[in-house]
């Protein structure tokens, strides 16, 4: 039954999907090949060029990683079934509540572990590119990351029944993201100005941003998984009990 | 399969802001086609809803197929199929693709019936449903519905928005649905000249409230219209009527008792009617009068 809907939902999705991978892929592909250029291309010979891009290693690494959220953005098949009658015709027939939203928040791990793929495939790719070891942090930040992207995917999802329209959902999504930047951002500030106020000239900004929020987080990788697991549970059980409460127009 | 009915309602009761289904009791009996008639907003939908456990009952019970609608929930919705007058399949997905989706929601699902269903009613399997016509898009829904080995069908307005001659075509396949005295249907209309074609026994709905319910050549043999002049009307018993369109050149008087009527109003003729009238006739019962 699972199989099926899932396939269903890739059918609907598959578009839109491939698109935003191929995009993901191809922004990788050209910071590697920029990382390549810098190491022993025409680029080489350029100290500015190359010292900058080393200062810019982390956002490199990380730009990628962020736009694989983009497989998110058009996950709204949630709001599809309702809109086009779908979820009333599963209501319909012996098909349980339970089977439907556990396909949903199946089919985003599906989606998100495939797209997890590419993304290590190039943070790997340019820890070589940049002559320095897969250091067990490297795999640690990829983790994190796959693991973030599972809780906002099964939080979207619980969104998605709430509401039932993509677009307020992704609302929601991103001025989540926007108001957290917003926190971080001032964060940051207040940070740099403390170090400059003690006029740090070794201060090196994405080290920082490193050193201050990448493994930090990444050091909870462990409470991270249970994080999701807790989530998951939570979205699907509340999920499966708005979609068993709400009369079907 | 051991049960008289199909379907069973008894005492159902939903209540909104501003309507009630009040208090509604019918059954469907096996083997049969029912039609399920009433003016937009009548009640209808709301029943099947409550029938398909979409909407939650205030009170009353539903026993589908000899079992309760919501106790046996999943027995029951694994041997019935409801078709509505939307298409609730994405219309970017195509037949080939939902025969292999259908097939995980339906444990008895027939890839060959719904095929050999595509071909009769020559739908594309490659063309998406976003190309279909709205005729097609019904076909597909009753291909569909008819390739799981559904015993009870349910149609709410499936016909309605349809051209005569794929309306035509359905109704033909209903019948054949029905060659299998197990399998029945529930059809929920406003189109009566459907029903009068192939309903076996019609439940008229009004207001949240069952009017008229029983086998569809008693209902219709039993109603007369009786054309008369002003003053003839005047000397008809009011208890004797359901209600009376008056024109300028006389009135037609819907009675419910047509072989007493006949034999009290001996000098006045009463026409034959069919469900349309009767429907029309009984909306504006409380008026009594109507022009």
């Amino acid at each position: 039954m699972m199989k099926q809907l899932i396939y269903k939902d890739w059918l609907l999705s598959r578009k839109t999907t491939t698109i935003a991978m191929i995009y993901c892929t191809l922004v990788a592909v050209i910071f590697l090949l920029i990382r390549i250029s810098a190491n022993c291309g025409n680029l080489s010979s350029d100290p500015m060029f190359l010292a900058s891009l080393k200062r810019n290693m982390y956002m490199m690494r990380y730009v990628p990683c962020a736009l694989f959220f983009l497989v998110l953005v058009d996950n709204g098949s949630i709001s599809k079934d309702l809109n086009c009658g779908w979820t009333r015709m599963c209501r319909t027939t012996a098909v349980s509540t339970e089977t439907v939203v556990a396909s949903k928040l199946l089919y985003n791990v599906i989606v998100i572990t495939a797209a997890i793929v590419p993304v290590t495939i190039y943070t790997i790719a340019l820890s070589i590119a940049d002559g320095s070891s897969i250091t067990f942090n490297i795999i640690k930040n990829i983790a994190t990351t796959y693991f973030f992207s599972l809780i906002i995917s099964s939080v979207y999802t619980l969104f998605s029944f709430i509401l039932q329209k993509q677009y307020l959902v992704q609302l929601i999504i991103l001025t989540f993201i926007g108001i957290a930047g917003a926190v971080l951002t001032i964060h940051l500030f207040i940070k740099i100005d403390e170090l400059s106020a003690e006029a740090n000239p070794d201060f090196d900004l994405f080290d920082f941003l490193r050193t201050e929020y990448a493994e930090p987080l990444s050091n909870i990788f462990p409470i991270m998984i249970i994080v999701v697991l807790v989530t998951f549970a939570l979205c699907f059980f509340a999920s499966v009990k708005i979609l068993k409460r709400r009369e079907m127009p | 399969m051991d049960f008289q009915n199909a379907v069973e309602i008894k005492d159902l009761t939903k209540k909104y802001d501003g309507f009630t289904l009040d208090n509604i009791s019918f059954n469907v009996p096996k083997g049969s086609i029912m039609g399920f008639i009433g003016q937009n907003g009548a009640g209808k939908t709301t029943t099947i809803r409550l029938m398909l456990n979409l909407i939650k009952k205030d009170s009353g019970s539903i026993k589908m197929l000899g079992m309760d609608n919501i106790k046996n929930e999943k027995e029951v919705k694994s041997l019935i199929s409801a078709v509505f007058d939307e298409l609730p399949f994405h219309e970017v997905l195509n037949a080939d693709q939902l025969s292999v989706i259908m097939a995980g929601l339906f444990d008895q699902w027939d890839k060959n019936t719904y095929f050999n269903y595509l071909d009769r009613f020559s739908l594309p399997r490659k063309k998406q449903f976003g190309d279909f016509s709205k005729g097609m898009k019904m076909k597909l829904q009753i291909a569909a519905a008819l390739s799981h080995g559904a015993r009870l069908l349910i149609m709410d307005e499936a016909t309605t928005g349809l051209d005569p001659v794929v309306r035509n075509e359905i109704l033909d396949i209903f019948l054949e649905y029905l060659q299998d005295e197990n399998n029945s249907i529930l059809l929920s209309s406003h189109i009566t000249t459907d029903l009068e074609k192939i309903a076996d026994s019609v439940t008229f709905i009004d207001k949240g409230n069952i009017l008229l319910s029983g086998n569809k050549d008693e209902i219709v043999e039993s109603h007369g219209v009786i054309k008369c002049t002003n003053s003839q009307y005047k000397d008809i018993d009011p208890n004797d009527i359901i209600s009376a369109r008056l024109t300028d050149f006389g009135a037609e008087v819907m009675i419910n008792n047509r072989q007493k009527s006949g034999k009290k109003y001996s000098g006045l003729t009463i026409d034959n009617t069919t469900l349309e009238e009767i429907m029309l006739f009984y909306v504006r019962r409380k008026t009594k009068e109507w022009k």
